[in-house]
């Protein structure tokens, strides 16, 4: 897969207009990370899986394609269906119905943050991410790594992809043997060093144009009543969830 | 008062490779400077210093007028514009025209003054229609525009550019041409390193060529008339010098060629 065919995978929904996409990106990043937190703690799985379906809801809403979710939730399948699979073979509880209650409570709470961390990125364009991340205050290491990986990673698979090519253009032909396992050993550590060289250079353009460490960005947009009232629905829907949850009489 | 000004600079990488030996030269402002130079002549390392990118190790380097060193670095780095020769390692933003803003942000200019910017940059290199796609998602040409235009952003007086031919298509070039003679126009002093030697001699005021990170000779374009010279650097002589070699003409560009031919042919 291309460069252009990733971001334009990352940033496909970005331009659309929902209530989600015209959600000020600190406020939704906040407010999705407070459900996130609020499903963890959830311990009834019939609850679990109300909290994934309005997780979906919210994606939906926001005109991200219910394929889009889906193909996304099957990278995370195989580990689900794996865990699931050992905790109902005993998994240090026994052979019995109880392992599989906890692996659907696991899994739904897994595919609800997954849905939850989707329709987060999927609604605003990644530079807005970005900007989020640095105007809510958080250490400026951690989103300048971020940042860089967003971009580099891109550069990494195209350079890797360049590589296999270069491969199959001088007939080689992986297989389960020590010579391919060899071949890319020594393609991955030259990757590496190249990156790190790549990193020099990337640190050396930006301090030539007075990078002094710490990510200047555009100002956030002023937060507003919906903003608030979207984020106050966000918090008050887990709250709900979790007093029915631990008993209380609602 | 010099544009740049180096004195018996020296520069040894970590690794033990000696990159600069000994190189002094002189660039008056206002000057079109091509370093030339093969591959490993040290043409990057002696551009890294004029921005402050590398401290030299030996020797003293002037840029506009003074030694820069400390908290002056901003100030430097707002003067002097640098555009690498990769410009995947220059354009780090998600979009084009946060990174034109990275530069301007960086000074502490407020967001009116950096928008302001961004759009004279975008506007300056044709590509405003670029401004919100993301950087790898661009031709190598566009790239290399959006990198000058991060650069131009900071509205340097003195411009560095390392191999700006790099990569690129014929088109390109041209289009490069026309916009280094447009910002030189603009009164910037303009230096490139490359071993483009025919982008050289159409382009240049003043040619150094550089080899082993020794000074080989500095001068006007008809250094590059010296084809035991070139040769010495592991350089070959502009194409149009080597058609017109047996005739009392220098054409200095295909259009001067062209009229040669045409009068030649017509007398």
């Amino acid at each position: 897969m291309s460069t252009l065919h990733i971001q334009q995978e990352v940033d496909t929904y970005a331009g659309l207009d929902s209530w989600m996409h015209r959600w000020e990106p600190r406020l939704k990043i906040g407010a999705g990370l407070v459900f996130v937190v609020g499903v963890v703690l959830l311990q009834s799985p019939l609850l679990a899986a109300v909290a994934l379906g309005i997780a979906v809801a919210a994606a939906v809403s926001s005109r991200l394609p219910l394929s889009f979710l889906i193909t996304r939730w099957l990278w995370v399948l195989p580990f689900l269906a794996i865990m699931a699979l050992s905790l109902s073979m005993g998994g240090g509880l026994g052979a019995s119905g109880e392992g599989l209650t906890l692996a659907f409570l696991v899994s739904m709470k897994a595919l609800t943050a997954l849905t939850i961390m989707i329709t987060l990125v999927g609604t605003q364009p990644l530079s807005a991410l970005m900007n989020a991340f640095t105007q809510m205050r958080l250490p400026h290491l951690p989103v300048m790594a971020l940042l860089l990986a967003c971009r580099y990673l891109f550069c990494f698979r195209d350079e890797l992809q360049v590589r296999q090519r270069a491969f199959a253009a001088r007939a080689f032909q992986p297989k389960p043997n020590r010579r391919t396992v060899s071949v890319y050993g020594e393609t991955t550590a030259s990757m590496l060093l190249g990156a790190l060289d790549r990193s020099e250079q990337v640190h050396r353009a930006m301090v030539a144009r007075g990078f002094d460490g710490r990510l200047r960005t555009s100002p956030p947009r002023a937060i507003n009543y919906t903003d608030l009232a979207k984020g106050v629905f966000s918090v008050a829907s887990v709250t709900l969830l979790l007093l029915v949850d631990r008993g209380f009489p609602i | 008062m010099n544009a740049l000004e180096i004195t018996d600079l020296h520069y040894t990488y970590p690794d033990g490779t000696k990159a600069l030996d000994g190189v002094s030269l002189t660039i008056p402002h206002y000057a079109r400077t091509v370093l030339l130079g093969a591959n490993g002549s040290g043409k990057s390392t002696l551009l890294l210093h004029t921005n402050g990118l590398l401290p030299p190790k030996r020797g003293r380097v002037q840029v506009l007028g003074q030694e820069w060193a400390g908290n002056d670095m901003r100030r430097l780095r707002e003067r002097v514009g640098m555009v690498f020769q990769d410009p995947d390692d220059q354009l780090f933003a998600t979009t084009v025209a946060d990174d034109v803003a990275f530069g301007p942000r960086n000074l502490g200019l407020d967001e009116s003054t950096v928008q302001e910017r961004v759009h004279q940059a975008l506007n300056e290199l044709e590509i405003l229609d670029l401004a919100h796609r993301p950087p790898h998602n661009l031709s190598l040409g566009q790239k290399k525009r959006a990198a000058i235009a991060g650069v131009l952003a900071m509205q340097p007086e003195m411009l560095v550019l390392d191999e700006p031919t790099a990569s690129l298509d014929p088109l390109a070039v041209r289009h490069l041409t026309t916009l280094l003679h447009t910002l030189h126009r603009q009164g910037r002093t303009i230096i490139l390193a490359t071993h483009n030697v025919d982008f050289a001699y159409q382009w240049a005021d003043q040619v150094i060529i550089l080899h082993r990170g020794q000074v080989l000779a500095s001068g006007d374009i008809t250094l590059l008339q010296d084809e035991a010279l070139l040769d010495k650097a592991s350089l070959e002589p502009p194409l149009l010098l080597q058609v017109f070699r047996d005739t009392p003409h220098r054409p200095r560009n295909t259009a001067e060629a062209n009229q040669i031919i045409r009068n030649t042919l017509l007398s």
